[in-house]
């Protein structure tokens, strides 16, 4: 199955076609969601949620960017999306923890479902996390993923000097704040 | 440690779990798309939201209204002064008349 037939295959709902694209993409569009949520359950639940968007739109695919772009695009859009969810969720869980009365015994592991990161690592997430979302975007596509900034600018719809802008005030803002960290 | 370290700390894959069934989950999922469940703590708390946001709203309204009808009685109040003092509530100035010394 050459590539061009394999997409061709895709758009017509060709299952082991599908099974090839999830076996070849799933840990990309995992490695990705896992640099904007920390728990890999939900991380888990996004690749699903992109596999099914990837079936339901691959339609509408038109091949003007690489098939990888476009599934770093429905991936980062998804991630965005679950963490504007989660911002909220926030409000109701507050106050859901403010009327319910925590049990110790069923009260989850904090530490448990978080993804294995050294101490380093999570200081950058959590620099990052504080950034405004399209430095983050594009310092992770480009330092995480290594994608080349043209390939961050398809898939971000930037131009490629937007996108260099953006990777370096990321860059900056992120030494700032490690610095305040380190004087807390 | 420096920025650099910690980078490369960072960029370091993350592990992926084995999961042999995960096409077959994506299939499932797209063949039978799952109803979502109501949640029903949550609907709770979003109706309890709703409704005290609705008695907000309420009671603003309702001051609103107060706060109209109490400026119409003031204005009828003055209206029937003025009457009874013999002024013209439609003048200009109709309490000119008490501040203004009569002309000889």
């Amino acid at each position: 199955m050459d590539n061009q037939n394999w997409q061709e295959l895709l758009k017509t709902g060709n299952e082991k076609a599908f099974r090839k694209l999830i076996d070849e993409y799933r840990p990309l569009v995992f490695r990705t969601a896992s640099r904007f949520l920390n728990n890999p359950d939900d991380c888990s639940d996004l690749t699903q949620e992109v596999f099914i968007e990837i079936w339901q739109s691959i339609h509408r695919f038109r091949g003007d960017a690489s098939l990888s772009t476009w599934i770093y695009r429905i991936t980062v859009n998804k991630a965005l999306n679950q963490l504007r969810k989660e911002k909220r969720k926030f409000w109701i869980t507050g106050f859901q923890k403010m009327t319910t009365i925590a049990d110790p015994a069923t009260s989850p592991d904090e530490t448990s479902g978080k993804l294995l990161r050294t101490e380093g690592a999570r200081l950058i997430d959590k620099a990052l996390s504080e950034l405004p979302v399209n430095q983050r975007v594009a310092f992770v596509l480009s330092q995480a993923e290594n994608l080349s900034q043209k390939a961050v600018a398809e898939v971000m719809n930037l131009s490629e000097s937007a996108v260099e802008s953006l990777i370096h005030r990321a860059r900056t803002n992120l030494r700032k704040k490690l610095n305040r960290y380190h004087s807390e | 440690m420096s920025f650099e370290t910690l980078l490369d700390e960072w960029r370091q894959p993350v592990v992926i779990p084995a999961d042999p069934e995960f096409s077959n989950k994506v299939l499932a999922r797209i063949k039978q798309p799952q109803t979502r469940t109501i949640k029903l703590h949550s609907t709770l708390i979003r109706m309890a939201a709703a409704a005290m946001l609705a008695v907000a709203t309420g009671l603003g309204l309702g001051q609103i209204l107060h706060h109209q009808q109490s400026n119409e009685t003031i204005d009828n109040e003055l209206i029937t002064a003025a009457n009874d003092l013999g002024l013209n509530p439609l003048l200009d100035d109709p309490y000119n008349y008490l501040i203004t010394e009569p002309e000889d």
